[in-house]
């Protein structure tokens, strides 16, 4: 999988961090929107929301020197529903000091949630390490409510390597949840499925497919917790993969 | 969900190393008749990489302003400094006899990984 690839691992990477940024403020009171999967991202930021923000890492190797991050980034929801997020690393290693990476995604909804069938949202992403456009990515999310307890999301991506080694890798996640309690308990299933092309040998398999139980609970009111385990092959091997967040609200 | 001002947030991934293919070493002879070291792949995917865990924690602290929300947050990646490893690097090296052997070293991810930040969010 090109995840394993540090170029394309800071792509996946800065991805993360954004979606987290996204999954946080992208489901305010009074959303529309479901709730998010484990996984599987369901819609972009409410319009006229923005969301900037800044944070600086430390890593202290065993055996290299010792550097530091600063990570400033903004998400823009604009009225005419497009949303345009923005991160930038800059690094300090060894007393110097440089610019590592800038990651930027467009993300446009075909219409207000529920307007539209499918609720599709089509994403453009773009990773630059150094000063070289690296990775280029493309997505096209989908969701949407059944009978008022039915919820299903699909994430469908592209990803490709501009420089280097050639590498594509094309991905599928997709959730389908039942709300057994209202807005408390939801269970249902998580399904991934990624095939990637590459000239890397240090690529990981060509083919991963896997499917698992998925949760969102409410536990209380001050704690929620979203999990997913999928299992299935990965290149004729037996494969795992489980994600466990737990959140805790306080006032 | 009503709003609060602290949250914790603690996230675990866990996933069964990816299949890799290994790199074994032949004796070959040179143009010279020197002995030497060579690699090569061994079966494809026949290998698995050892199991890869991370466990992340962010704790933040939320302000309401007439300009939105305010967060400060203070986080950690990688709390327990697991070295997952996503490749291996192959050297040649000597060792006391004077014979070539292959060295293998994996590359890990992140070490353990704290930051802290600020967020704003808020309308225009």
């Amino acid at each position: 999988m090109t995840i394993k690839k540090m170029t394309f691992g800071t792509l996946l990477i800065g991805a993360g961090f954004l979606c987290i940024s996204m999954q946080a403020s992208a489901q305010p009171v009074g959303s529309s929107a479901p709730e998010s999967f484990a996984t599987t991202r369901v819609h972009i930021n409410e319009p006229r929301e923005f969301s900037y923000f800044v944070r600086t890492e430390s890593e202290f190797p065993q055996e290299d020197p010792s550097s530091q991050n600063f990570i400033p980034g903004v998400i823009f929801g604009y009225p005419s529903r497009l949303q345009l997020a923005m991160r930038f690393i800059v690094s300090r290693e060894e007393r110097s000091t440089f610019f590592d990476g800038f990651y930027s995604e467009v993300g446009f909804a075909f219409g207000k949630y529920g307007a539209v069938p499918l609720n599709p949202v089509a994403i453009f992403g773009i990773s630059i390490e150094g000063f070289d456009p690296n990775a280029l990515r493309g997505m096209i999310q989908l969701s949407g409510i059944l009978n008022r307890r039915w919820v299903w999301a699909a994430n469908i991506a592209l990803e490709s390597t501009v420089g280097g080694y050639r590498e594509r890798e094309f991905l599928l996640n997709s959730g389908l949840r039942r709300e057994i309690s209202p807005g408390n308990l939801a269970v249902g299933g998580e399904l991934k499925e990624v095939y990637a092309i590459s000239d890397n040998p240090d690529a990981g398999p060509p083919h991963e497919s896997l499917i698992g139980p998925s949760i969102v609970w409410h536990v209380n009111p001050i704690c929620t917790l979203r999990a997913n385990s999928l299992w299935g092959i990965s290149s004729s091997s037996p494969r795992n993969e489980t994600n466990f967040f737990l959140e805790f609200e306080l006032d | 969900m009503p709003a609060r001002a602290w949250s914790i947030n603690v996230s675990y991934a866990f996933h069964t190393g990816w299949p890799i293919t290994l790199a074994e070493t032949v004796e070959v002879v040179r143009d010279d008749g020197e002995r030497d070291l060579a690699w090569r792949a061994e079966k494809l995917y026949s290998s698995r990489l050892p199991a890869y865990y991370r466990a992340d924690v962010r704790v933040t602290r939320k302000f309401r302003t007439d300009r939105g929300d305010v967060r400060l947050f203070f986080e950690v990646v990688n709390l327990t400094n697991r070295e997952n490893v996503f490749a291996y690097d192959y050297e040649k090296a000597i060792d006391s006899s004077g014979a070539y052997f292959m060295q293998k070293e994996g590359e890990t991810w992140f070490p353990l990984l704290p930051s802290i930040g600020i967020s704003w969010n808020g309308g225009f």
